[in-house]
């Protein structure tokens, strides 16, 4: 076990958050990693319903109370965004979650987890010029948007059993993390003959352009309280049907420290600031006012509500169906979150999905395996605030997927090695060309705590 | 479990994090900064007039500018230490050593002999240590007759003949030996060792000679020939005679110029060096424009453009533009101010060349961004021509009150706001 825990040690110091760079992580506090770990991601879920091993998931504290062990989790997660349109790809990975699990005597549960809960990574630039004519000078503009960092979770959660047939849990996350943007503006006077940058190519593309960047970065802090319960108590004919809802919502206003930095005209185009830039970082009188602070409490507000349903076809063989509705009640009109001004205001996601779970004594080898598969949707709604007209416009873009996973199970403590694939195609109005692969791997090794060991003799 | 390695498994994973990233082309139709203008046209101009302040010039003037400005003559002030040996003034007074020559030089900047003119070299015993400043004195605060010089020497222009192609500056070459003990004097410590040279007759033209600013090798300078007897042995009487060349420049110099009475057009603004005009630009509309500027913005660009005659008098000349640091009060800038009241910022905007196209186009930028910080306070801009130009000039811009609106002054900003 020992060994073990210096392994994900190891893991969490030397990995980086996964990041989804595209414009969509640009969007509000950025992508939302809702599908943490292999098993989820295998069953294309949001995680409420059993997919980890047999009435058990991950993502669902209410039923950790039928975990035989302790747990130490580990995954791990690479995406890729093919834009077959435009021509781009775009490929990440990093740590996706670590969770460590106690039940205790089959009554009472508890976790503590670590996950990203948004990521933005994002490097964008305007597709189309502005153009001023100004004095006989024409003037060409371009705007470049680059951000990254996100939102960590480190959470908390508490389980029991409720009635033989009832669980309940409450989850508590703690949110906090760091992003950073930064606005790219240049202004052309457009071609001057000359190989400005002594590369043999006259008058290159950006080659005389003033750059202006533009700094900032937020702090971000906030708590979140989730209530699940989970009930065994209908039956269909013979075959059981577990239901099981969840709840989402903030427990301390998410706060946004924002620290605004003084632009500067990128003069050696090294894209940082100094000595040779304007205005210069040092000198006489010269050094800008220090960065403007300022801090919103009402610019993010997650909810979420979900419902799902599990049928047991066979003991093995299971139907399961999710559905889930997250929302950010905040109406903010400023561009705090995102230099996009977007918001996400609305992510809904269903789910049908197939679990054949392994035997608990397997006789062969391949009754050690888990196969999940699964079909979902997800539509993502956006909103933007138009300030000169003082209203929302909304954009909406949607998902569809499939999934495919596999859980080896081994060892004693039934210790799991899970696979999760989700291949996405993304559309929008402009764009449906794009393909999004989510892969995931997760390592879970399982311990007994809380046994009175026999003293040896 | 035995079967997966682990540690290879995690290194793995490692690896796999690295991430290829590509920019992506879209339409950011929130730019996230905005780019405007703002033009200024309520720009006016003022000069005001203050004593010559030759005392940096690298040149020496003597004679009669065709523009009108006397020049008199030249004063110098000689420092104690030679610039090539070890010696003081004082240390001279040994009585091992003898003076041999003294000569005062002053180099001639044209390597054109000049004929026919006698300079004569005057100096002061009978006057305090202090007889002019370099930076302070001019023809108003400073007066021949009353400085009680007396009559040292004169000389002519004279130029060695070059060996090669060699530029060889014709020189004045004055002896002082016989006023030498004045200045190696060792009781009169507060001796001002000061010499004045003045044209013999008037002179038709305006001569330059180089001054103590043009470099060691050219600065005015009392060459002074010893030679020192020294006793090879106390036993016997057999002597070692050692020759020395002692040079002992001018480290304060100052040519007087006593500038023309010149009319001036109510439509220009005029500056100049030897008729010492400084100018005066005041913005008032700056503050209520860039104060309602968006926190956070960038003066990208800002032009403050004026309109000159065309004239070759006035191409090539170096403009000194500095911030105002106080408010100005132009009822105290009439006439000639032996004390120039308005004090600037330093440092802040560069020296521009101004070329002869009828037009000047000045940077401002810095001084906008430092308005906008708050650290600056819009009291107006403060115009001088820099020393390398010619005192005998003088260069005028349009002003406000131009008639032809077109050539009024104007300002113009670009700005990027966040």
């Amino acid at each position: 076990m020992f060994l073990h825990k210096k392994y994900c040690l190891l893991l969490i110091l030397f990995s980086s958050f996964i990041n989804a760079q595209d414009i969509y992580s640009a969007y509000g506090v950025g992508d939302m990693l809702l599908s943490n770990n292999a098993s989820v991601i295998g069953t294309g879920s949001v995680g409420l319903m059993p997919n980890f091993q047999r009435n058990i998931s991950l993502s669902n504290p209410s039923t950790w109370t039928n975990m035989p062990f302790a747990y130490v989790s580990i995954n791990y997660g690479g995406l890729q965004i093919e834009d077959k349109l435009n021509d781009h790809d775009n490929i990440l990975s990093g740590l996706h979650q670590f969770q460590f699990i106690v039940p205790i005597k089959g009554r009472y549960a508890f976790g503590i987890g670590f996950q990203p809960y948004s990521s933005q990574l994002y490097s964008l630039k305007s597709d189309n010029l502005e153009i001023k004519y100004i004095q006989q000078d024409t003037l060409n503009f371009n705007s470049r948007l680059n951000g990254g960092g996100g939102i960590s979770d480190l959470s908390f959660s508490l389980s029991a059993r409720i009635t033989d047939k009832e669980k309940g849990a409450l989850k508590f996350n703690y949110l906090f993390g760091s992003s950073r943007k930064q606005t790219g503006y240049s202004l052309d006077e457009g071609g001057n003959g000359l190989d400005d940058d002594f590369d043999g190519v006259i008058d290159e593309e950006g080659e005389n352009s003033i750059n202006y960047l533009y700094n900032q970065r937020n702090i971000y802090d906030g708590t979140l309280i989730n209530g699940y319960l989970s009930s065994d108590r209908i039956n269909i004919g013979k075959r059981n049907l577990t239901v099981s809802v969840s709840f989402n919502s903030t427990l301390n206003s998410f706060r946004i420290k924002n620290y605004s930095f003084y632009p500067f005209e990128d003069i050696n185009n090294n894209g940082y600031y100094d000595i040779n830039d304007f205005p210069q970082p040092a000198g006489n009188d010269s050094i800008p006012p220090n960065p403007l602070k300022s801090e919103y409490k009402d610019s993010f507000k997650p909810s979420q509500y979900s419902i799902g349903f599990n049928l047991e076809l066979t003991e093995l063989l299971n139907l399961q169906a999710e559905l889930s509705d997250w929302s950010d009640l905040a109406s903010s009109k400023n561009n705090i979150l995102s230099n996009m001004n977007y918001q996400l205001a609305d992510y809904r996601h269903v789910n049908v999905s197939v679990i054949r779970f392994a035997r608990t004594l397997p006789r062969y080898w391949h009754e050690s395996l888990h196969f999940r598969s699964g079909i979902f949707l997800r539509d993502y709604s956006l909103k933007k605030y138009v300030s000169n007209e003082d209203s929302f416009i909304n954009y909406n873009y949607n998902d569809i997927g499939l999934s495919i996973g596999l859980g080896i199970k081994f060892g004693l403590t039934k210790n799991q090695l899970d696979f999760g694939l989700n291949l996405i195609n993304r559309s929008d109005s402009i764009n449906n060309d794009r393909l999004i692969s989510n892969f995931n791997i997760g390592l879970t090794i399982g311990d007994i705590w809380f046994v009175k060991r026999r003293a040896k003799k | 479990m035995k079967n997966i390695h682990l540690p290879v498994f995690f290194s793995l994973l490692i690896i796999l994090s690295a991430c290829l990233e590509n920019t992506v082309s879209t339409d950011l139709n929130n730019p996230g900064m905005i780019h405007d203008t703002l033009s200024v046209s309520s720009i006016t101009g003022f000069h005001y007039q203050t004593p010559p302040e030759l005392g940096n010039s690298t040149l020496l003037y003597l004679g009669t500018d065709s523009s009108g400005f006397e020049n008199p003559f030249a004063i110098f002030k000689v420092q104690n230490n030679s610039i090539n040996t070890s010696e003081t003034f004082t240390s001279l007074s040994d009585s091992t050593i003898e003076i041999d020559s003294a000569k005062f030089i002053l180099t001639f900047n044209s390597d054109t002999v000049e004929t026919g003119m006698i300079f004569d070299l005057y100096y002061f015993p009978n006057t305090a240590d202090s007889i002019f400043s370099e930076s302070k004195s001019n023809y108003l605060n400073i007066d021949e007759s009353d400085l009680a010089s007396e009559y040292v020497s004169s000389a002519r222009l004279f130029q060695k003949l070059p060996d090669s192609s060699e530029v060889i500056y014709p020189t004045l070459s004055f002896n002082v030996l016989h006023i030498i003990e004045s200045f190696i004097d060792s009781s009169n410590i507060s001796f001002n060792k000061t010499l004045m040279i003045k044209p013999k007759f008037d002179l038709s033209n305006a001569l330059s000679f180089k001054s103590s600013e043009s470099g060691f090798s050219f600065a005015p300078q009392l060459h002074l020939f010893t030679h020192e007897i020294v006793y090879v042995d106390s036993t016997s009487d057999s002597v070692a005679v050692d020759t020395f060349s002692h040079q002992f420049i001018s480290t304060e110099d100052l040519s007087i110029i006593v500038p023309p009475i010149v009319a001036n057009d109510p439509g220009l603004l005029t500056l100049g060096r030897g008729l010492t005009y400084k100018g005066l630009i005041e913005i008032p509309d700056l503050d209520s424009l860039l104060f309602p500027l968006p926190d956070q913005s960038i003066i990208t660009k800002a032009e403050l453009s004026f309109y000159y005659p065309i004239d070759t008098t006035q191409s090539n000349f170096y403009l000194q533009v500095q911030p105002v640091s106080d408010s100005l009060h132009y009822e105290q800038l009439n006439g000639i101010l032996l004390d120039d009241p308005i004090e600037v910022i330093p440092n802040i905007l560069p020296v521009v060349n101004i070329s002869n196209n009828g037009k000047v186009v000045l940077n401002i930028r810095e001084y906008l961004q430092l308005i906008h910080f708050g650290y600056v306070s819009n009291y107006g801009l403060k115009l001088e021509v820099v020393n390398t130009s010619n005192p005998f000039n003088l260069y005028s811009i349009y002003s406000h009150s131009s008639l032809i609106d077109t050539l009024n002054p104007k300002l113009f900003i670009h700005y990027v706001s966040p």
